[in-house]
């Protein structure tokens, strides 16, 4: 069964944009949109709005915008990184900065990639489709659950 | 001073005794003056009254050192003839004593003449008598040589004959009665002349000159002395002569009474009659009377005068009828402390027959005195008469007197000497016109030139000759109108060394009035390091009052003792109203106690920074920065505070200022942080939202537009595009500005070479060679260092473009002494009138349908390069290609 991907995007132009160029790229995969930190990490965790969603089921990949209302990217990551079920779970930074801080803080804080979301729709498409391919096809998800050592 | 100066008043009130000083006087202030050597005015007027007092009566018109010398020379011979003369004058009165009381016969009497002027005048005297016939000098006499086998030489030319008077020099002499004195006896010349036995004697003699001498008595020539002298002894002179014929007068007279004796032996054996006492008196009084030089007198013991010679009337100024009949009493004429002497003479004379040799004074008729030697013996025939003989020695005692007042000179001499070279400055005196009379050891040291060199000279000699005519001037004004000038007065010189160096003096002047002329003394300092000092006195309390701070002198008291200006300008008090007052006066209460902390430190020799507040006369406070060092003596003990205040109310307003400006800065950073931030965030998106959904419509929905549709869609997509590039570079721009430089140690080599792979892999379609040099390291910040060479190589890769070769160059060079790396490439290049405008922001020298490109790159360069303390310039022509040079300070290539 195809895995969904989790993007987390406040803005809607952002958001059909991103939706359009993996769409573009092939990805079949069910992109699960959420309007901001809150909201990731309820879906995540079947809380909230998404209570009674199967926290053991985890997407393959969360596109993760850094700029949010309430909880920001970063604090997401944290999060996400902070419980044992979501440590594993890959997660790129997908957001406008391209400040050296964001980048730092977001690999310390355990980002898998970071990419940045080009003005240019072409380009966009482009990275949308290489960040597609590899996360949904090319790697292998780890497994549900990591044993701790 | 004031021991001398007392002694100098004392003198000075006492007109009468304005002689001169004695040696205590000088003593005294020498002792004065060597202790003011050290001392900074000596008081110079007591030297002067006392050198002036000297001069005035050493000086008539002659320098005064040719005039020392003459005294000193004639001080000397008149010491030395004073000796001399003594000696004869005392062998003199013994030798007429002897021939007095010789009473051996006239051959025994020849004996003792010819040893006494052989012994006072030697070397030789040989003395022959007259024959009674008058015709004859007599073969026998007397010799005297103190070397018996010349005197027997000389006995036997002597008794080989007689001489006829009036032949031969001796018999010339005999024959005229006049001494013949020869001051050269060439012998060689007495050969033709003289018999060979004596041209024998005078050879064997080695005789140089001669006296011949006539003993003349009552006008008859008794006998010729012989007198000859050899090449030991200096030749006689007039004064020997003179003294020989004293001598001879007295040898005379005692050689006429001794035949005058023998005679009256035989006429008494002949006659058989006894001759009484008085009559012998009598005849040999009335020869001896006749002397000139000796005064003679025959009186009883009581007193009363029997016979009294010329010699003796002259000498005393009475007549012989004075005398005799009594209205003189011979008695008185000696004065009352001389009558003691003649008591103990009149014992003598009872006891032993003779008087004895002594020294008294007479009264002279005119009441002078007159200075005798005399001798008393009893006459014989015991009826209480005597003879004296007198010899005057008043001109002696007056000779004495002159050499002890010379010699009491000389040592004033050398006093007033000593007291000149004791004087601690230069001392010198001129006269009137200048000439330069008396200096001292210092003024030859002061001015290199000797004593001899300097007197004699005009003083003006001592000046710079600009300054010579002027002083003339001066010199003759002052001479009109002569006055004590002390030092430091106006009175400043400059003079001048024997080796042309010139230095500044201070000069005491004081005129030195003597009887013969007006001089000045001057006492002369080197002022070199005084003025030195009183420079840097002056220039140091010029910058105190200068002083835009409070410099502030007081006691530990906390009494002010100095004031600046800028002391007045702070605090509003002027100096005279806070000098004198506590330092309270500015102290706001609640500070009070800080004095006493400040003693404190200072006490243990501190220097204190602190800031505090003070209060203004009008009673506002001030904001001040104190420095406060102690003042210490030579002991190190601290005597007193100096305080340094400076106004720092502004300096307060500054910093408050500019924490302002710095908090401002900091908000606007912190908004430059946000707006940055939203800029890349939100600017962005609908950006994307433009771009990306004209793309949409240009790739789902373009058969469904024309083309212009189509071409407006792409103008859209294409700028909206653009604007993100600006958005990006302005934001790369802000970045190199707010980012920390953390400089680390960066492979430029490595770093270049990841730049211009990113910018082919960019670029496929063109290809540039790009040439880099091995091995450039440097310690920058590597961010930014990426940063600045993205942009300089991206620059280089984009001017590039239309050059069929492109090739783009990086490496190291050295320019104007500063190592740089240069980024050449073989562009479009520039025209250098606008170099300038390169690095400014949204500058470009290109339009953008030439090259694409924002205007930010090199504005980012340019910052990222003065963020590390290098210069950025650039070479360039147009179609030549382009040179950027970023020129970087040694830290930048890791030297400290």
């Amino acid at each position: 069964m195809n895995k969904v991907l989790l993007l987390v995007e406040d803005n809607p132009t952002d958001e059909k944009l991103t939706v359009r160029a993996f769409k573009k790229s092939g990805v079949a995969n069910e992109i699960v949109v959420v309007r901001d930190g809150a909201e990731a990490l309820d879906y995540l965790f079947g809380v909230g709005k998404f209570e009674g969603r199967d926290p053991g089921v985890l997407p393959s990949v969360v596109l993760l915008d850094l700029k949010l209302p309430r909880i920001d990217g970063l604090e997401v990551l944290r999060r996400i990184r902070g419980n044992e079920m979501t440590r594993s779970l890959p997660v790129v930074i997908l957001t406008s900065s391209k400040e050296h801080e964001d980048l730092a803080r977001s690999y310390v804080l355990g980002a898998n990639a970071y990419v940045r979301k080009p003005v240019d729709f072409v380009e966009f498409a482009e990275a949308a489709n290489a960040v597609g391919l590899f996360w949904l096809l090319l790697n292998e998800a780890p497994p549900a659950r990591i044993e701790t050592v | 001073m004031m021991v001398e100066r007392a002694v100098y008043v004392n003198k000075a009130g006492n007109p009468a005794d304005h002689g001169r000083p004695t040696e205590r006087d000088l003593g005294l202030l020498a002792e004065g003056l060597r202790g003011l050597a050290d001392r900074k005015r000596p008081d110079y007027q007591s030297l002067f009254a006392i050198i002036a007092d000297y001069l005035e009566g050493a000086l008539a018109g002659t320098p005064v050192d040719a005039l020392l010398a003459r005294l000193q020379a004639e001080a000397r011979r008149e010491a030395d003839e004073r000796a001399n003369t003594d000696q004869r004058l005392r062998r003199l009165a013994e030798v007429s004593r002897e021939f007095a009381a010789s009473s051996g016969g006239l051959g025994q009497l020849l004996d003792l003449v010819a040893r006494s002027l052989g012994e006072l005048l030697g070397d030789l005297c040989a003395i022959r008598a007259t024959s009674r016939d008058g015709e004859w000098l007599d073969a026998s006499g007397a010799v005297y040589h103190r070397d018996p086998v010349l005197a027997a030489v000389a006995r036997e030319v002597m008794e080989s004959g007689r001489q006829r008077i009036g032949e031969g020099i001796s018999g010339r002499v005999a024959a005229s009665g006049r001494a013949v004195l020869i001051r050269h006896l060439q012998v060689s010349e007495l050969r033709a002349v003289s018999e060979p036995k004596y041209v024998y004697l005078l050879e064997r003699l080695e005789a140089t000159s001669a006296i011949m001498l006539p003993l003349r008595y009552r006008g008859e020539v008794v006998g010729v002395a012989n007198l000859l002298r050899g090449s030991g002894s200096p030749p006689y002179d007039d004064r020997d002569l003179a003294f020989a014929e004293s001598m001879a007068d007295h040898a005379a007279v005692a050689i006429a009474n001794a035949r005058a004796q023998e005679a009256e032996r035989a006429a008494r054996l002949a006659a058989g009659l006894a001759t009484s006492a008085r009559q012998q008196a009598e005849t040999r009084f009335a020869r001896l009377s006749e002397s000139g030089v000796l005064g003679i007198v025959v009186a009883d013991l009581d007193g009363r005068i029997i016979e009294i010679n010329d010699a003796l009337l002259a000498m005393l100024g009475h007549s012989r009828d004075d005398i005799l009949s009594g209205r003189v009493v011979w008695r008185e004429m000696t004065p009352p402390e001389w009558r003691d002497v003649d008591t103990r003479a009149v014992a003598n004379l009872l006891e032993s027959g003779i008087g004895g040799l002594r020294e008294k004074e007479f009264v002279r008729k005119d009441g002078t005195r007159a200075f005798v030697m005399i001798n008393t013996a009893m006459l014989e025939g015991g009826n209480r008469e005597c003879i004296s003989y007198v010899l005057d020695l008043t001109a002696r005692r007056e000779a004495e007197l002159a050499v002890a007042q010379l010699r009491e000179q000389r040592a004033a001499d050398a006093r007033i000497r000593e007291l000149l070279e004791s004087a601690p400055d230069a001392m010198m005196v001129a006269d009137e016109a200048g000439t330069i009379v008396l200096v001292n050891r210092q003024a030859e040291t002061l001015f290199g030139y000797t004593r001899a060199e300097m007197i004699g000279q005009r003083v003006e000699l001592l000046l710079p000759s600009p300054l010579r005519a002027a002083h003339r001037g001066h010199r003759a004004a002052y001479f009109r109108e002569p006055r004590v000038r002390t030092m430091g007065g106006d009175l400043e010189l400059r003079a001048v060394r024997k080796d042309g160096s010139e230095f500044p003096i201070e000069v005491s002047l004081s005129p030195l009035h003597t009887e013969a002329k007006l001089l000045v003394s001057s006492a002369i300092r080197d002022i070199t390091e005084r003025k030195k000092a009183d420079q840097q006195r002056a220039s140091l309390a010029a910058i105190v009052d200068a002083s835009a701070d409070a410099i502030i002198g007081k006691t530990t008291a906390g009494e002010i003792t100095s004031w600046n200006r800028g002391a007045e300008r702070i605090f509003g008090y002027l100096a005279h109203e806070a000098i004198g007052k506590s330092i309270g006066l500015i102290i706001p209460e609640e500070h009070s106690d800080e004095e006493q902390k400040i003693l404190q430190a200072l006490g243990a020799g501190e220097t204190l920074h602190f800031d505090s507040v003070r209060r203004r006369k009008d009673g506002t406070h001030i904001d001040v920065s104190v420095t406060a060092s102690p003042v210490l003596d030579r002991a190190g003990k601290v005597i007193g505070i100096a305080k340094v205040a400076r106004d720092i109310t502004e300096r307060r307003q500054i910093e408050a200022a500019l924490v302002r400006a710095k908090d401002a800065a900091e908000a606007a950073g912190r908004e430059l942080e946000a707006f940055s931030y939203s800029v890349a965030h939100d600017l962005r998106a609908p950006l994307r939202g433009m771009n990306g959904f004209s793309q949409i419509l240009l790739e789902d929905y373009r058969d469904k537009l024309d083309a212009e549709g189509v071409d407006c869609l792409q103008e859209i997509h294409a700028n909206a595009k653009n604007m993100g590039g600006l958005i990006d570079a302005l934001l790369s721009l802000s970045r190199t500005t707010r980012t920390d430089l953390i400089p680390a140690r960066v492979d430029l080599t490595g770093l270049l070479r990841c730049s211009a792979a990113d910018l082919a892999a960019r670029d496929l379609e063109r290809t540039v060679h790009v040439v880099i040099e091995e091995g450039v390291v440097v310690h920058m910040d590597p961010v930014l260092t990426r940063v600045l060479f993205d942009n300089l190589l991206g620059n280089a890769w984009k001017f590039t473009a239309k050059v069929a070769s492109a090739r783009i160059e990086v490496g190291t060079t050295s320019k104007d002494g500063i190592r740089a790396v240069f980024v050449r490439d073989n562009g479009a290049g520039f025209e250098m009138a606008h170099a300038h405008k390169l690095f400014a922001p949204f500058q470009r020298l290109h339009t953008v349908s030439e090259f694409a490109g924002t205007g930010i790159g090199l504005a980012t360069v340019q910052r990222i390069a003065h963020r590390h303390g290098a210069r950025l310039w650039a070479e360039g022509k147009v179609d030549a290609g382009a040179t950027f040079y970023l020129g970087l300070p040694a830290s930048c290539w890791g030297s400290p």
